[in-house]
């Protein structure tokens, strides 16, 4: 066979495949990918729309050629492709480089939804419905690229839905067997389940390719007044100023670390709304700021002694950093890509010792302790992605810390009091009394606080001037990280290690069907950071040993209903609704539809009476009725009475001779063509059905007959 | 006798088997190295589809269920005939001893053509049922050997005739003699069914409301000779096969100038001697003739 005979043999049209379920849930498929890129932005609502409703059409079509192909139809849908494929590659064509995918994947989306489009109307055989259902999770797939949240789901198991249900029906047409069963589907979707649950526990965790361009953009962007000043956000330029208060709370952004100063005397109640997502290697504290100066309530940042604060990086996205780690080896390589949920400040998060920033600005300013600010105020919608590497030595490594020490000056800028704190200090010396290494007093502090503070966040503001650290250590030991980190940088800075206050996020809980950590506004947080020589800067969390104090069970419930309520996605949980509504009134629908054709002209009969304005009544023979209704509205030559059509109903139901077939369509067909034929009563004045005497079916209500009742038996 | 089966196999699976491997590794380093975990788990997903497809009809090959619901139970060799089998599931199935066209067929009974090639009885046969259930994504089958409802007997294919037998003198003379008998010449003998050419008036009423087919007095002739036709099949084999096929072919020619015929086999309860007075007869017994001690084959007619 010559290539020519065997590329004509491939492309021969198959049988037409009759199956409708098979075309609808195919349809579905196509129509659900569509959606979803249409909801994750890669595709617009006006694309979306007319692509769904040119799939309907297109499939609407093929459906009824299938069996009369028409021959020029292909070269047609060819040049169309032809074309969606030439404005691909024109699309692409001023992309840097092809690593760079997410400038590549609206276009791809447009490009896979055209194909489908084009080719719904050219399915007449089961390979080519086939090509279609598989060519939709190729749409899906586009559409799960960008995917960040739950919502998601929805379309995943739509389209988990109507692909199941469409494999089920193709092997249905496939053996004869018609509409596939519902034990079928329950277990070929509960193989489904099973299988992608293992694929998703079993297989790593996706990672970020250092190949790929890393994605980024800003959502409303605005300018920074002063370069390098930390403001708030485009939506609200003062949020991180006004966040919170000892007078007025936010929950979003309502944190007062993110801010010049980090007042450790007031802390905004925060909430479960998701600030950013961030897709890391691994889980880490994401650096905002670092504060190096102690006033006994306030930390604020401080440039060392002859060097300016900020500094300007340029040239453009990536951003070169070079970070000094102020370790001796090199890190581990953390890639991060922080997808904004919430507008928030110019701080750009991180994890320790940034190398690189990928961000769409003119600039980033830097200072001399690796806080890292945009040009840019960043709203909803913003993206970067942050390179580090990450420093994490073992317990014994610390233990035996040993290289590049600070300089003296920065040695004393972050051992530095505001005032003696003798008492601090002899509480200090005595709980690290045994211990001999740096490591070994650090978690001996820790410890030390664990076992003698509780953290809540239910306290009153301190008094202005109130010294934070004294206040805890000696009052009733009950505060929140801010505090509690700050007695524990303030006892290791009396022992003469340098330390450091560092406010961000904690990683937040992982999602592990988005592979992102979802990252709330409760997770706002303070640590502290100590330097070890060698190691460089190291996290210590010392909120993470101090146990709550008094939880109430009511309040933490409520709020976590709350917050579940918050995140439940509105327009696919409408969608499903409806979905699930219009399935069960069909449902309904068709429970109470008549079962047999006798039912069905019985039912047929009764609509004609009630449209003719005759009463009905359950004691009534079908062919007393029928004999009403023709006395109302009496049959043509050519159309069968409602007396002949009641008696093949009768005698169908009751007389042994049931019909079947095409008999019985026709029968059925004749009775409803009856109800068009019944002219509408005009309504007066007094009951429906009440009409003036010697008007038809006013003895109706008295049927006098012993028949069979019309609605009672023929059904 | 219960359905003896095999173990599933899949049909030329190499080729599906491939694509999907290659196909989910392929996802899998995308979607890895793209840090989507949605395009993940939607690969998970596929990879759900995939094993159900691909492994699923292992499972539902495995639970076939096949009976014969009745079968005709005579046929000629290399003849098709249709046999009704039950089923509890969609499935394709082919007879593969004897050998026939594979058909689909929905869960209950249904038809499956088979043309049986040897002659003999036929008490099973072998199918080979496949199944690509859920998804039709890959067939997987099975071999099942399945007992008929009744016997069928498979009549040899009429073979040329022993022209050494047609052109014996003998043989020759018996066919002149047994035109269609004049039976009313002789002493009655008893009664014989009918064949064309029989005088109208030579119906035995009682004897073809007892038979329930039409019956004719038979007279005797001390002259009258019926030629006999011995078969003796060097085996059960093809060469039985091939024997009894001429012996049939032979037969028929003798039937055509003669009515009966005796013929001579040999069956499995012993030698049976008894004539033959049509094509099904002949058939029929030739059906159920097994070879007889003697080696070579040898077609005989004597005059009896």
């Amino acid at each position: 066979m010559s290539v020519l005979q065997r590329i004509k043999a491939a492309n021969k049209p198959g049988p037409p495949e009759h199956s409708v379920l098979l075309r609808v849930a195919s349809t579905g498929a196509v129509a659900v990918g569509v959606a979803a890129c249409a909801a994750e932005g890669e595709l617009s609502l006006v694309v979306a729309v007319g692509s769904i409703a040119a799939l309907c059409a297109g499939n609407l079509f093929s459906y009824r050629r299938r069996s009369r192909p028409l021959p020029w139809l292909k070269a047609v849908l060819a040049v169309v492709a032809v074309l969606a494929f030439w404005r691909f590659f024109f699309a692409i064509s001023g992309v840097r480089g092809v690593t760079n995918l997410g400038a590549v994947e609206g276009p791809l989306a447009v490009l896979f939804t055209w194909i489908q489009v084009t080719h719904s109307f050219d399915v007449p055989s089961r390979r080519d419905i086939a090509f279609s259902l598989a060519g939709s999770v190729t749409l899906m797939a586009v559409a799960a690229a960008q995917a960040l949240d739950m919502s998601f789901g929805i379309y995943v198991v739509a389209w988990a839905a109507c692909a199941l249900v469409g494999l089920g029906s193709m092997w249905g047409s496939i053996s004869g067997a018609g509409r596939p069963r519902a034990r079928t589907l329950l277990a070929g979707a509960a193989t489904l389940a099973v299988v992608a649950l293992v694929g998703i526990v079993v297989l790593p965790a996706p990672s970020v390719s250092s190949r790929l361009v890393f994605p980024s953009s800003i959502g409303g962007d605005v300018s920074i007044a002063s370069p390098s000043a930390l403001e708030g956000t485009a939506q609200g330029a003062t949020l991180p100023v006004h966040a919170a208060s000892a007078t007025g709370r936010v929950d979003v952004g309502g944190y007062l670390g993110f801010a010049g100063p980090l007042d450790t005397a007031v802390r905004g109640t925060l909430g479960n709304q998701v600030v950013f997502r961030v897709r890391a290697d691994r889980p880490t504290f994401w650096v905002a700021e670092t504060f190096d100066e102690w006033d006994g309530q306030s930390w604020t940042e401080a440039a060392p002694e002859g060097k300016a604060q900020w500094h300007e990086i340029s040239g453009g996205s990536p951003f070169e950093l070079g970070a000094e780690s102020g370790a001796d080896g090199a890190g581990t390589q953390d890639i991060q890509t922080f997808y904004l949920v919430q507008p928030g400040p110019n701080l750009i998060f991180h994890a320790e010792s940034t190398d690189q920033v990928w961000f769409p600005a003119r600039g980033i300013y830097v200072d001399p302790d690796g806080n890292i600010r945009s040009d840019t105020s960043m709203g909803t919608g913003s993206i970067y992605t942050v390179v580090s590497s990450v420093v994490t030595p073992t317990p014994a490594e610390l233990a035996g810390a040993g290289g590049h020490t600070l300089d003296p000056v920065n040695q004393a800028r972050f051992t530095e009091l505001p005032h003696p704190y003798p008492e601090v200090a002899v509480l200090a010396r005595r709980i690290t009394a045994h211990a001999t290494t740096t490591e070994a007093k650090v978690l001996a502090l820790e410890q030390w606080l664990g076992a003698h503070t509780r953290y809540t966040t239910d306290i009153p503001p301190l008094p202005k001037g109130a010294d934070t650290v004294e206040e805890f250590l000696f009052g009733n030991r009950r505060g929140y990280c801010e505090q509690i980190s700050t007695s524990l940088a303030v006892m290791l800075r009396t022992l003469g290690i340098a330390t450091r206050e560092a406010t961000g996020y904690v990683p937040g809980p992982y999602n592990p069907i988005t592979d992102l950590y979802e990252v709330q506004a409760k997770d706002a947080h303070a640590w502290v950071q100590v330097w070890f020589p060698g190691d460089g800067w190291q996290n210590f969390d010392p909120t993470a040993y101090v146990p709550l104090a008094n939880p109430s069970p009511a309040v933490t419930l409520g709020h976590d209903a709350l917050g579940a309520l918050h995140r439940v996605p509105v327009v696919p949980t409408v969608v499903v609704a409806a979905v699930v509504a219009a399935g069960l009134l069909a449902w309904r629908r068709r429970s109470l539809a008549p079962s047999t054709p006798a039912g069905a002209v019985s039912a047929a009969l009764e609509r004609a009476a009630r449209r003719g304005g005759l009463e009905t009544s359950a004691a009534e023979s079908l062919a007393r009725l029928a004999a009403r209704i023709d006395a109302h509205a009496p049959p043509t030559a050519e159309e069968p009475s409602a007396g002949a059509i009641a008696a093949a109903a009768e005698e169908s139901a009751f007389g042994g001779r049931e019909l079947a077939g095409a008999l019985a369509d026709r029968l059925v067909d004749d009775a409803r063509a009856l109800v068009r034929r019944v002219p509408r009563r005009r309504w007066t004045r007094g009951r429906p059905g009440a009409g003036r005497a010697g008007q038809p079916g006013l003895d109706a209500a008295n049927p006098s007959s012993n028949e069979a009742p019309a609605t009672s038996r023929a059904r | 006798m219960r359905p003896r089966g095999g173990l599933p196999r899949p049909t030329k699976a190499a080729g599906p088997i491939a694509g999907s491997v290659v196909a989910l590794v392929a996802w899998a380093a995308v979607a890895h190295n793209s840090g989507s975990g949605w395009v993940q788990a939607l690969g998970g997903l596929l990879a759900g589809f995939v094993v159900a497809g691909l492994g699923g009809p292992a499972f539902a090959t495995a639970r076939l269920k096949i009976s014969v619901v009745t079968n005709p139970t005579e046929t000629t060799a290399g003849q098709p005939v249709a046999i009704v089998v039950a089923t509890n599931a969609p499935l394709r199935i082919e007879a593969v001893v004897p050998s026939g066209e594979a058909t689909t067929i929905g869960a209950g009974p249904g038809r499956v053509p088979l043309v049986p090639t040897r002659r003999g009885p036929l008490y099973q046969v072998t199918f080979k049922l496949a199944s690509a259930a859920p998804f039709g994504l890959l067939w997987w089958h099975k071999r099942v050997v399945v007992a008929l409802a009744r016997p069928l007997w498979v009549a040899p294919v009429p073979g040329p005739p022993e022209l050494a037998v047609l052109g014996d003198s003998a043989a020759q003379a018996a066919l002149d003699l047994h035109r269609p008998r004049d039976a009313r010449v002789g002493e009655p003998r008893g009664v014989r069914p009918y064949v064309a050419g029989d005088p109208r008036r030579l119906v035995h009423w009682p004897a073809t409301a007892h038979r329930g087919e039409l019956m004719v007095r038979e007279a005797e002739r001390p002259e009258a000779a019926v030629p006999e036709l011995r078969v003796i099949l060097p085996d059960d084999g093809p060469d039985g096969d091939a024997a009894a096929g001429r012996a049939l072919g032979t037969l028929l020619a003798l039937l055509a100038h003669s009515s009966p015929v005796m013929l001579a086999t040999t069956e499995r309860d012993g030698p049976r001697t008894e004539a033959v007075y049509t094509k099904t007869d002949a058939a029929r017994r030739l059906a159920r003739a097994v070879a007889h001690p003697v080696t070579h084959p040898v077609v005989q007619a004597e005059r009896r």
